[in-house]
């Protein structure tokens, strides 16, 4: 997890780093490696790993600037990408830090190809809004976000409600067994 | 960082890169904006999904007491009791001052329902009460993205007592013994091994008892005196004041005093005497005297709670109650070091009619060996040398008998040699 995790670090890095210095800002180019620095500073040293959230943050924004200064989308999205990708190992070796490395071999894989999987989902994501070109006014995109937003909402909440009902099921299910169990202990058939 | 304080990171940058994108018309950070919120949303759905683990974590050890040094067989049973769980790791929080020898004290992999996982692991523990407070238990759902961590506690507590090493030959010549028969000499005429005295022969003496050449030459009948053996009353008097025990480094005086009063008081009970425990430190911890194993029992319990204390109201031994302790019995006392107050306290009890047998557990040569040789060095070793010769002086005087345990030496043939009958006789 340690290596891909300073593989993914370094990538972003570099990207971001290149794109900067290809649109000419030396500022943005010389900030991204000293972000990825420290970025990889954080890893090495194992120090608080919450602290890769502001230097997410500030990746982003570097990304931002570089897409506003001209750089390209794609190269900007996969650094992102990259950069979400490195922050989320590095909180996930931290979690799994105590445990065994042989024991935690195989919940890395797992979580290595679904975060991959997950970055394609988000590049392709990226990539395909800026191929179709669909000419909707403001407040029509407007009200298709917020409805998405709500829809999205009202999709966890009912998730929320099936997931209660399901433990709550289950606890019964485990009582009702329990004063079986109990009732055939005494052998009057009382519960 | 909490599952959501993740997602509300991952949120909060997705709607900066919105509102951002919306701001400069730009549909291109707008679009930077979407890995994040893909993230988001299956965090939230994949958190959604996960709820409390309802797990159940049990001890087993392989005693509940060991003797300091030795290892302790450690296994955790860990039972889901709700649905099923992709992945849980459990790491055993291990106290300071405890050492994993062997296994590990954590374990991880997925969990069906109510089904159940196993780990064991070794310890060594120092002398003391030990206690293993519980487990973390993180766990993640199928999606991995999101884990929940909550501390399981289960306390199981263990006690690690001091080493009590064999001591073969201590003689002690307490002023009162208890009536029942045992291995003390009561300074009383009657029936025994050694010789004790004559008398003139009454009616009901033992004739195999008349000693014949006597007779040959007073013309009287004589009778040998053999001198009872009875058992005693013997107290065990720690000192645990943080003054009279040195600490250097991570050796400590008291360790030792603690050694040493385990293994009197296991000579003694196993000699068949009445033995009591006064450790004096923190408060006045006082283990009623009493025989046998359970007795042992007790006292070692004692002895692998008792800790050094620097309390101004024990900081001399004025406060010693000695209404506690048998009159006239035996006090065998454990000190690091004394002053001449405490001196002076010792004369006391010595007039009272109690016999005492001083331990003096020293790590000078040890303490010496750990500095750099200098002059400072030796002149202040010469200095505590000489000292300690005054106050050991000091106690020969008023009748104490004080035996210097230089802690690289063997404890066993020291004591063995010097409080035995020869070894007296012979120093």
């Amino acid at each position: 997890m340690k290596r891909v995790t300073f593989v993914s670090a370094i990538i972003a890095t570099v990207i971001l780093a290149l794109s900067g210095f290809c649109v000419g800002s030396i500022a943005l180019g010389c900030a991204a490696i000293v972000i990825g620095a420290v970025w990889l500073l954080i890893l090495w040293k194992s120090v608080k790993r919450t602290d890769l959230t502001i230097l997410l943050c500030a990746e982003t924004a570097i990304a931002v600037l570089n897409i506003l200064y001209g750089a390209s989308i794609y190269l900007a999205g996969i650094a992102i990408v990259v950069a979400i990708m490195s922050w989320d190992f590095a909180l996930t070796e931290t979690a799994i830090a105590s445990f065994p490395a042989e024991m935690t071999k195989r919940f890395t894989i797992r979580h290595v190809i679904r975060i991959g999987i997950i970055a394609v989902i988000g590049l392709l994501l990226l990539v395909i809004p800026l191929q179709i070109h669909i000419q909707i006014g403001f407040r029509t995109a407007l009200g298709l976000g917020l409805g998405s937003f709500m829809l999205f909402a009202m999709l966890l909440k009912l998730m929320n409600r099936r997931n209660k009902g399901r433990v709550g099921h289950h606890r019964a299910v485990v009582d009702r067994l329990a004063m079986l169990r109990d009732a055939m202990k005494k052998k009057d058939g009382r519960p | 960082m909490s599952p959501s304080g993740k997602i509300g990171t991952i949120l909060a940058i997705a709607i900066s890169l919105v509102i951002a994108g919306v701001l400069v018309r730009d549909g291109r950070v707008l679009a930077a904006g979407i890995p994040f919120l893909l993230y988001a949303g299956i965090a939230l759905v994949s958190s959604s999904e996960s709820k409390k683990p309802q797990i159940t974590v049990d001890r087993h050890l392989s005693a509940d007491h060991i003797t300091e040094g030795e290892t302790l067989d450690v296994t955790v049973i860990i039972t889901n009791v709700g649905p099923s769980i992709a992945w849980i790791g459990v790491a055993e929080r291990i106290p300071r001052g405890l050492v994993v020898t062997s296994g590990e004290t954590a374990h991880f992999a997925g969990l069906a329902e109510d089904a159940m996982t196993t780990f064991s692991y070794t310890l060594r523990a120092p002398r003391g009460l030990h206690t293993l407070p519980g487990a973390d238990i993180t766990t993640w759902q199928w999606m991995t993205l999101m884990s929940q961590q909550q501390f399981e506690p289960h306390e199981t507590k263990f006690l690690a007592v001091p080493i009590a090493e064999p001591i073969d030959d201590i003689e002690i010549r307490p002023q009162r013994t208890r009536a029942y028969a045992g291995v003390v000499r009561a300074n009383r005429g009657g029936s025994g091994i050694d010789f004790f005295g004559c008398h003139a022969y009454t009616t009901g003496d033992d004739i195999r008892r008349i000693n014949w050449r006597a007779y040959a030459r007073t013309r009287e009948l004589i009778v040998n005196e053999y001198e009872q053996e009875r058992i005693a009353d013997v107290t065990v008097f720690l000192d645990a004041r943080e003054r009279a025990n040195s600490r250097i480094g991570s050796e400590k005086t008291f360790t030792y005093a603690v050694r040493v009063a385990a293994s009197m008081a296991k000579y003694f009970i196993k000699q068949g005497n009445s033995v009591g425990l006064f450790i004096y430190g923190e408060y006045m911890d006082w283990t009623f005297p009493g025989y046998g194993k359970d007795q042992m029992t007790r006292i070692l319990e004692s002895l692998a709670r008792a800790e050094t204390s620097d309390k101004e109201v024990f900081d001399d031994l004025q406060a010693i109650p000695t209404r506690l302790f048998p009159p006239r019995s035996q006090l065998v006392m454990v000190s690091g070091s004394l002053d001449e107050h405490d001196v002076e306290v010792l004369g006391v009890l010595r007039a009272h009619g109690y016999r005492i047998i001083m331990i003096m557990p020293d790590m000078l040569r040890y303490e010496a060996s750990e500095i750099p040789k200098s002059e400072a060095r030796d002149l202040a070793l010469r200095i505590v040398t000489l000292r300690r010769k005054l106050i050991l002086d000091a106690l020969a005087r008023i009748g104490v008998e004080v035996v210097q345990w230089d802690v690289a030496d063997s404890l066993a043939s020291l004591l063995s040699w010097t409080l035995s009958r020869r070894g007296r006789r012979l120093t």
